[in-house]
Formats: C-alpha cells, structure tokens, sequence
C-alpha cells in the first residue's frame, strides 16, 4: 500500500470534513430560524473543528519523513489492527444494547417515534452487519 | 502462549525500540508480546523466528489446551 497517496487521501478528506463543516455553519446561520439551526451550527462547528484538527495533523506528517514512517508502522501494525477491529466489535455490542434499551424505555413512556426512529436504526445496523457477514463469508 | 521473545532479544543485545524497528512494528507491540498480553500472528512470528535466526517452535511455546 502506499502510504503517501493515503496520507494525500486523508488530507483532501479532512479537508472536505472542514469544508462541509463551515458550509453548514454558515447555512445554520442563514436559515437557522427556519429549521432546528442549533443542531445544525453544533454540528457545522464539529465538522470545522475536527477536519481542521486533521487536516493540520496530516499536513504535518507528509512534511515530516520521520512523522511519516512512525504512521506507516502504526497503521501496518497488526495489533494497532486488532485493536481497531476489536473497539468495532465492542462499539457495535454496546450501540446495540443501548438502543435495545433506548426502545422500551420510549415505549414504556409512550414515545412511539422515537422508538420506531431507534429500531429502524437497530435493525438497519443488523441488517448490514448480515449482509457483510454473508460478503466476508464468500470472499474467505 | 508463551514465548522466549524477551530471552532472545536480551541475548542479541538490543532494545525493544530496535527489534520494533527491525520488525516495523510499534514498540507497544513487542512490549505486550513479551508480556504475553498479544499473540502474534503466523507473519510475524516469522519475521520474528528470522530475526533471531532461530526456528518458529524456538521462539514460541505451543500449549495444548
């Protein structure tokens, strides 16, 4: 793999990432009164704010050959790669007990929508944890 | 499983930093294989077993369960 094209990929992405971020900022600004602008300039300011935190941090490692050889190693790392793997497993056991959760508290408390909004998003999520399962069964 | 990596790299003479080097690997790597903490893969446990110059079976000890 080459890892200055990915270093180059990871720039323009978070560039993106602070691009669309202050894209929607400024949108929130404008057309704040008409839709929720709170939820929209939180999420502008996060976008701006993490693609620019990126964006500086790759910069920094495509000027630097030592930075960039430290990435290398770290992103070939097998147990960085197992770690990673295993956070996403942890993180998907968790989502899922939590929205599991979340959907009989909102029923119990007749919150009918947002139980539904939550299991839709269960059961989007089981959905394509399968139809991966049956991608990754074939390909291995 | 166990293994003899710690042994090895004391008798080679050099640091965690080198071999992590060598294997390009992160330090935290060796350090949690030597602790017993990470069982390398078959790859590495290779690169490993070729660095010391020595066989597979030499560098980790195979425990029936």
């Amino acid at each position: 793999m080459d890892y200055n094209k990915k270093i180059k990929q990871r720039i323009i992405i978070s560039a993106v990432y602070a691009i669309l971020g202050i894209a929607i900022t400024i949108s929130a600004n404008i057309f704040g009164d008409k839709v929720n602008g709170g939820y929209l300039y939180s999420l502008g300011c996060a976008f701006t704010i993490s693609g620019a935190a990126l964006l500086v941090k790759f910069i920094r490692i495509k000027r630097s050959p030592e930075l960039m050889r430290k990435f290398e190693v770290s992103a070939r790392d097998e147990r960085n790669i197992m770690i990673a793997d295993k956070a996403r497993v942890y993180a998907f056991g968790a989502y899922s007990i939590g929205a599991a959760t979340a959907i009989i508290i909102c029923s119990i408390f007749y919150m009918q929508r947002e139980a539904l909004i939550v299991a839709l998003n269960l059961c989007a999520l089981v959905l394509l944890y399968v139809l991966f399962s049956i991608i990754l069964h074939k390909k291995y | 499983m166990e293994n003899r990596i710690k042994e090895l790299r004391k008798q080679k003479n050099i640091t965690q930093e080198n071999l992590a080097d060598a294997l390009s690997v992160t330090r935290q790597t060796i350090i949690s294989l030597e602790g017993g903490r990470y069982n390398a893969s078959l790859q590495l446990a290779y690169k490993l077993a070729k660095f010391f110059g020595v066989k597979i079976e030499d560098v980790f000890i195979f425990e029936e369960e």
